[in-house]
């Protein structure tokens, strides 16, 4: 099974996300929102960046993980391609994201915000699955 | 999904009552205000299921309320207002949204709408190039030192002292185009950065400029207190506040998040967090919403700004020749302290309105001294292939929706699927036929906003007006479309 699929919003866009663990979900989470802002990653210089967050709990964590990743999109021109998620664990997390340093505009689709609506993540017989939905 | 149909109450052929009963938890009930046309849409999305999430919410006043163009949101449905009581109420920076003040702003002008068409090709192409669109667009428009406070604090007028407006704008914002309560202290480092290079941008998605024709008007008297005249040109004007905005949204739920299981309260949904509205959350919030508010404002007014200057140059004449005068500035994305009539008496409610307009009646000492007589003008955009409509505020609004109406045609498919059932040229040569010239960003923002992606207009405005929320004033019909 694919480890993300698009989710259908109305005005906005989801993805549901799978892993065996946590790392790898947060990972797939990650790759599921690039793809919504551009299928095909856009061209660029090599940049890595280190990413190390803490929240109340994994469903604030991983919104938050997302919200970095944007953050590093609209600031710093950065589009993750590759994010290795080394350890989500007690409500921290430390992840390696590679991808490119962009040149100039990309005409992609524009995420606003991860939302928290209807946000859990929950264990399931192969692992983990959430469905994190984005405001377009 | 459950069809909700099957438990609404029928109040009006536009009104309809999602009972206090249906679902558990619901301090009052809900209203959806939807005409016959309108009712199937309700059965094809949860929107209804997010309104009665909203009457959950501590403080709620007399009813969680839904304009016709509602859809399926997050947290709050789009199409959501709510009224809160101050002292017992919440504040919930999901009933604004994450696009603080994404707003519409009118132009008038003494332009004829034969001479606009002749030059579509020409005004298309000179907006595209001087309007920063699209992700990573960035804007001339540099802010130093302390500039930054200045527009977060002044909103619209900083634009305009700074060489980017004319002075009479600002009386026809909502609200003088700035909030006085913006704390720009509740503006945090990353919001900051966000916005530093995006003032005067036009962002993506469903944000758009237009230049329109003024097709029909239907109240002389309005239409004339307003500006506008038939047969003559306009611009429309579709943005909000930016990365900025965005991330003030982001940083006040991650701190409400906390905060509502400290005040004890269960939420149906985590996107609906919220804080008592005088808490030092809440407060905080609201101050940093004011500021991003006013950040909306100063961008809608250096847009227009850009916009005039591409005017001059493809007509060959000044914007005071061209007669450019803001028609009026809506907020759509917000929450305000307004005065309302709750039982007889005057209370103080803190207004949520999240995808819906402000529609103030005749006569209420906000407006300005040209609408006194008529009402605040309202600005609804349709879809880029139909026509958007300027409407004036009615007393039942004021009445039945703390004076709030719809906000534009609601979508009614979700973007996957419009890119599934579209195809970019067909789209393209649908929209020529109808004498609409579009430049976007991309084939996949042209799909994704494609004029079958969203609800009739008509029926949503029909819907406000059979209702009594609002009188038609004009309706206008794009000519030149710019997206990101």
């Amino acid at each position: 099974m694919a480890p993300y699929r698009i989710v259908e919003h109305t005005a906005d866009a989801g993805v549901y996300v799978t892993g065996g663990t946590l790392e790898e979900l947060f990972a797939d989470a990650a790759r599921g929102m690039m793809s919504v802002i551009s299928e095909v990653p856009p061209e660029g210089w090599p940049e890595t960046h280190v990413v190390e967050l803490s929240a109340p709990d994994a469903e604030s964590l991983i919104v938050d993980w997302l919200a970095e990743l944007l953050y590093l999109l609209e600031v710093k021109n950065f589009f993750t391609t590759d994010p290795r998620v080394e350890k989500v664990e007690g409500g921290e997390m430390r992840a390696v994201v590679g991808g490119a340093r962009l040149r100039g505009v990309v005409h992609a689709t524009e995420i606003k915000a991860v939302t928290h609506h209807m946000i859990s993540v929950d264990r399931t017989m192969n692992g983990f699955e959430t469905t994190i939905y984005f405001d377009l | 999904m459950p069809d909700w149909t099957k438990r609404f109450d029928n109040i009006s052929d536009y009104k309809i009552k999602i009972p206090r009963t249906c679902f558990e938890g619901m301090r009052v009930p809900g209203i959806i205000y939807a005409g016959p046309e309108l009712v199937d849409d309700l059965k094809s999305d949860d929107a209804p299921q997010q309104v009665a999430n909203v009457a959950t919410l501590p403080g709620i006043v007399e009813y969680s309320l839904a304009m016709p163009d509602i859809h399926y949101g997050y947290g709050f449905p789009i199409g959501g207002v709510a009224a809160m009581s101050v002292e017992e109420g919440v504040i919930s920076p999901g009933g604004v949204g994450f696009d603080i003040n994404c707003g519409v702003r009118l132009l008038a002008s003494a332009i004829e709408a034969g001479d606009a068409r002749a030059k579509a090709d020409e005004l298309a192409t000179n907006l595209f190039r001087d309007v920063p669109t699209g992700v990573g667009s960035t804007s001339d428009i540099r802010l130093r030192g302390g500039d930054m406070d200045k527009v977060l604090r002044m909103g619209a007028a900083w634009a305009a002292r700074n060489g980017m407006g004319w002075d009479e704008d600002l009386e026809y914002c909502e609200s003088g185009g700035g909030l006085e309560e913006a704390d720009p202290g509740e503006v945090g480092r990353r919001a900051r950065e966000r916005g530093a290079n995006q003032l005067g941008t036009l962002g993506a998605g469903n944000h758009f400029i237009e230049v329109q024709e003024v097709e029909e008007v239907f109240d002389d008297r309005a239409a004339r207190a307003f500006g506008l005249e038939k047969g003559m040109a306009a611009v429309m004007i579709h943005s909000g506040s930016r990365g900025l905005g965005h991330q003030v949204c982001d940083d006040a739920i991650r701190s409400m998040r906390e905060a509502t299981a400290r005040y004890g309260y269960e939420l149906p949904d985590r996107q609906l967090a919220c804080a008592p509205v005088e808490s030092p959350e809440g407060c905080a919030y609201y101050g940093g919403m004011c500021a991003a508010a006013n950040f909306a404002w100063a961008n809608r007014q250096c847009l227009a700004h850009t916009v005039r200057g591409t005017m001059e140059r493809v007509f060959g004449a000044s914007a005071e020749r061209l007669g450019l005068r803001l028609v009026y500035d809506v907020a759509h994305n917000i929450a305000k302290f307004e005065e309302h009539e709750v039982g007889g008496k005057k209370r103080q409610l803190c207004v949520h309105r999240k995808g819906a307009t402000r529609a103030f009646a005749a006569g209420h000492p906000e407006l300005a001294g040209r609408h006194a007589g008529v009402g605040q003008p309202v600005i609804v955009p349709g879809d880029m292939g139909s026509a958007s409509y300027v409407m004036a505020g009615t007393p039942l609004a004021m009445a039945e929706t703390w004076g709030s109406v719809c906000h534009g045609a609601g979508r009614v498919k979700s973007r996957t699927s419009a890119k599934k059932d579209f195809n970019a040229a067909t789209v393209l040569e649908e929209l020529a036929a109808h004498g609409v010239i579009v430049r976007a960003g991309s084939k996949k923002s042209l799909l994704e906003e494609a004029p079958g992606a969203y609800k009739n207009v008509d029926h949503v405005v029909g819907t406000c007006v059979n209702a009594g929320l609002a009188t038609i004033v004009a309706r206008l019909r794009p000519i030149v479309v710019i997206k990101g």
